[in-house]
């Protein structure tokens, strides 16, 4: 069920005023995890046992960790989170890793002149939508009790509504417990307010989505598709098209589950920070999947060591975060790649010490070092999202490649007016990272009469209607 | 271009808006319902919606067919035969090989063709409609001195269900474009005399599906980008004769055995309960061409099928349709009982279309003739 689809439509019409109208916080709840199960069961209901599994395994796991930790037995404790931080892994790296693996392990087999059949082995797992997301829960919830910030006896019923939540449930935000069970514990009160930034939130989501990312869509795929065909003008367009897709099709998903929890009044943490004005990559990692990022920065980085140590073992660190931060994307090479040249300028960040926060306040004076840092972080961002959307590792080289050596080719530059309406795709993403970021970041900008403002949202919601690209297109990040 | 542009404008009209905080309440219903009722009267005031459809066969068809009416030509012109259908016709109705017998047979005449695979009775509501739109002032005059006759197919796959086919072309501009608002109140009514309200329950996927593309349009949902990419409509030929025989047609006795046999009652008892539609949409047919025709037959094609051969001999018997024709009383059964001049159970190849047609050209010489029309 795609948000962008009458389905989920027909579902939140049917869920939401239900919601609104029980008359206990528990009913409510247990008519969300409902809800969140039928959503779920949309996909592929086979997989709801797996959900369930995930959901039983993080409550007794949570609840050992407690009693211990309560008891002061931290060594106990330990144990147990290991054991239920194992529990997740297996089931993450079973589900979402052991095709990839099997396909390596053929691989290495072979190159040791032990010839075994591709995926003769043992057999092929089907992918279960939002593993990444739920299992990364799950883990949030285990080691917050550990870490004693969550330092309560959490009842299954919000368990299962804080890793199943539908809004959420399959591609994010991350959510950290202590955010969203303090939320869950008491009965939300309904406002205007919300409802308000909720449909603004909805708006921008579908404005992003169904008008600007579906819109390049087809183009950026007919490029990827077989890049060996293209002149390198239409590589660059194809990727610069990715560029703005991925972003409007991420941020677009993220603002809609944000503005569907507003609706039934819980607050998700935000995803984008308008990364496309960051001035280094240490930045743009501020900006960009920020709930990832922060994830792995509190649940791997600062664990690994973090900034302590020597430089060499912070760098490690970084290395070894990034790295696990593309394969957590897909179990491919590509994303190993992608992960790690991004890790790989992070670390050359650290050294000559760029992108510290402390230059974030005024990236866009007019200080040419931060308008050279933009163009030379955005250049590399463009690039490295080539092997993130190429079909292989080859078709990243071929399109890097052919770029670089101003490959000549069919469709080539005489074709360069029909590109143009897709180029002019990129407009949005100059009108969000600097029309917008300026509009967002201005407080005193009057507010409107609450009549108003619906309203224009209203009509707003009409206009995206009309400019929206027709026919359903999965969000990009369902695969992860 | 129209996508950027007006996505910024959006974009920064939705940046700009703000609330006081902890207004507390909700707004009031005008501020949903007001906007609401001014874009659906706006946007359908001022944007032509089935333009926005050249993925429909309709423009292709209604080109061909307007160009034919070169008042020139029509200047010598005493009948004009306008002919509809769906696959059937489209593969087995040679408009000009019909045209050819009533010109042998010293009747000048022209045959207008729109008849497309696959297309319904509400799909081919919409060519006529839009054919008789198009049509200049001069073409119409020309069409009012001459004899218009209508020639409707009859087939039961059709005339069973007025959206036949429809939920396999859902949402797709062909669909979308006959699901024009003005024509919704017309196809509903059409449903309501076919669909018993218990009947309602069952078509509920149908009803949500047309519901959806309904609303699709009314609210004009992604009309920019259709209307951005829109290119000048190809001429679409009314008749593409097969040349191949479907792999899986593999009949069994003979043609004449179908046809002769006696009418099954189950069939019949089926075929009366469309009556009730069929007389509305027949009307309506007829409404499109109000004060233009001369007069109108309805033709239905052999078939090995049996419950389609029983379904013509029903329809032919049916008081007040004397203007039938299936080829009964002619050689034409025997004629197109090989197998071989079949695409399928329902489609001809070349060889029979042009038999049919032929047929169908004498029938129509004989009425002239015979009737003094």
């Amino acid at each position: 069920m795609l948000f962008n689809s009458g389905s989920f439509f027909c579902f939140l019409l049917l869920v939401l005023p239900t919601y609104w109208l029980l008359p206990s916080n528990f009913l409510r709840k247990v008519l969300l995890v409902g809800a969140s199960f039928v959503f779920y069961a949309w996909w592929d209901w086979r997989f709801l046992g797996l959900l369930s599994f995930v959901i039983l395994s993080v409550f007794f796991g949570a609840r050992f960790v407690l009693y211990e930790r309560r008891k002061g037995n931290r060594r106990q404790a330990l144990i147990y989170l290991w054991c239920c931080l194992g529990v997740e892994l297996a089931v993450l790296g079973f589900f979402k890793y052991f095709n990839f693996f099997e396909a390596n392990l053929v691989l290495a087999l072979q190159g040791l002149g032990i010839h075994v059949a591709t995926s003769s082995l043992l057999f092929q797992v089907l992918l279960p939508i939002g593993i990444s997301f739920y299992t990364f829960h799950a883990i949030t919830l285990a080691v917050d009790t550990f870490r004693g910030n969550v330092d309560r006896e959490v009842s299954l019923l919000d368990v299962a509504l804080y890793i199943a939540f539908f809004p959420q449930l399959v591609a994010g935000p991350i959510v950290r417990a202590t955010v969203f069970l303090p939320q869950i514990e008491k009965k939300r009160t309904f406002d205007g307010e919300d409802l308000f930034v909720a449909l603004q939130s909805i708006g921008f989501g579908f404005l992003y989505k169904v008008v600007f990312a579906d819109a390049i869509a087809p183009f950026v795929d007919s490029v990827f598709k077989a890049p060996a065909q293209f002149s390198w003008i239409y590589l660059l367009a194809g990727g610069l098209g990715f560029y703005c897709q991925i972003y409007f099709d991420f941020n677009g998903y993220s603002l809609i589950a944000i503005g569907v929890s507003r609706l039934f009044g819980y607050r998700l943490p935000d995803n984008f920070n308008f990364p496309y004005c960051a001035t280094s990559l240490t930045t743009f990692w501020h900006r960009w999947h920020i709930s990832l990022s922060t994830w792995l920065r509190d649940y791997l980085y600062i664990p690994l060591g973090g900034n302590r140590g020597t430089l060499l073992r912070q760098l490690r660190n970084l290395m070894c975060t990034m790295l696990l931060g593309g394969l957590w994307h897909g179990a491919s090479w590509n994303f190993v790649l992608w992960g790690g040249m991004h890790g790989a300028v992070l670390c050359a960040e650290k050294v000559i010490r760029i992108g510290q926060p402390r230059k974030e306040y005024r990236e866009f004076g007019l200080s040419i070092g931060l308008v050279f840092g933009w163009l030379v972080t955005q250049i590399i961002v463009f690039l490295l999202w080539i092997p993130f959307r190429a079909s292989n590792f080859q078709d990243t080289l071929n399109f890097i490649g052919n770029i670089f050596l101003l490959k000549s080719g069919s469709p080539g530059a005489e074709h360069l007016t029909g590109m143009i309406p897709w180029l002019l795709l990129v407009l949005p993403v100059v009108c969000d990272t600097f029309v917008v970021r300026s509009l967002r970041a201005w407080r005193e900008k009057p507010a409107l009469n609450p009549e108003l403002a619906f309203a224009i949202l209203v009509l707003a919601a009409l206009c995206v209607a009309l400019l929206a690209k027709t026919g359903l297109r999965p969000f990009i990040y369902f695969q992860f | 271009m129209m996508v950027p542009l007006v996505g910024c404008l959006l974009l920064v009209v939705l940046a700009a808006i703000r609330v006081p905080s902890g207004i507390g309440r909700t707004p009031r219903w005008y501020s949903l319902l007001v906007p609401l009722g001014l874009w659906l009267a706006i946007i359908n005031l001022s944007m032509p919606l089935p333009k926005s459809y050249p993925d429909s066969p309709a423009p292709g068809l209604v080109l061909q067919a307007v160009q034919k009416l070169d008042p020139e030509v029509l200047a010598g012109i005493q009948y004009v035969i306008i002919v509809e259908g769906s696959s059937v016709t489209w593969n087995g109705f040679d408009g000009e090989r019909v045209q050819r017998v009533l010109v042998e047979h010293g009747l000048p005449s022209l045959v207008v063709q729109l008849s497309f695979a696959g297309a319904n009775h509400a799909e081919r509501y919409e060519y006529l409609k839009e054919f008789v739109e198009a049509l200049r002032p001069d073409q119409l005059d020309a069409l009012r001195r001459v004899k218009l006759f209508l020639c409707r197919e009859v087939e039961l796959g059709y005339d069973k269900n007025p959206l036949n086919n429809f939920l396999r072309n859902g949402s797709t501009g062909r669909s979308l474009r006959y699901l024009d608002p003005p024509n919704v109140p017309m196809f509903f009514s059409w449903l309501a005399l076919k669909y018993r309200p218990i009947d309602w329950i069952r078509e509920h996927t149908l009803l949500s599906n047309l519901t959806g593309c309904v609303l699709f349009n009314l609210f004009h949902v992604g009309y920019v980008p259709r209307i951005e990419s829109l290119t000048a409509p190809a001429k679409t030929e009314p008749f593409i004769p097969n040349l191949t025989q479907s792999p899986g047609f593999a009949p069994r006795g003979s043609l004449d055995s179908v046809h002769d046999s006696p009418l099954d009652k189950r069939f019949t008892s089926m075929f009366a309960e469309n009556l009730a539609w069929q007389k509305k949409r027949d009307q309506d047919f007829r409404d499109v061409f109000r004060g233009l025709i001369k007069s109108e037959y309805f033709f239905a094609f052999p078939s090995w099928s049996k419950p389609n051969a029983d379904y013509n001999i029903w329809k032919r018997r049916q008081p007040g349709n004397e203007r039938f024709f299936d080829g009964d009383a002619t050689g034409l059964v025997d004629e197109l009982n090989s197998p071989s001049l079949w695409y399928d159970q329902l489609h001809l190849q070349q060889a029979g279309a042009d038999l049919y047609s032929d047929e169908f050209g004498k029938y129509l010489v004989e009425q002239i003739q015979s009737k003094s029309l």
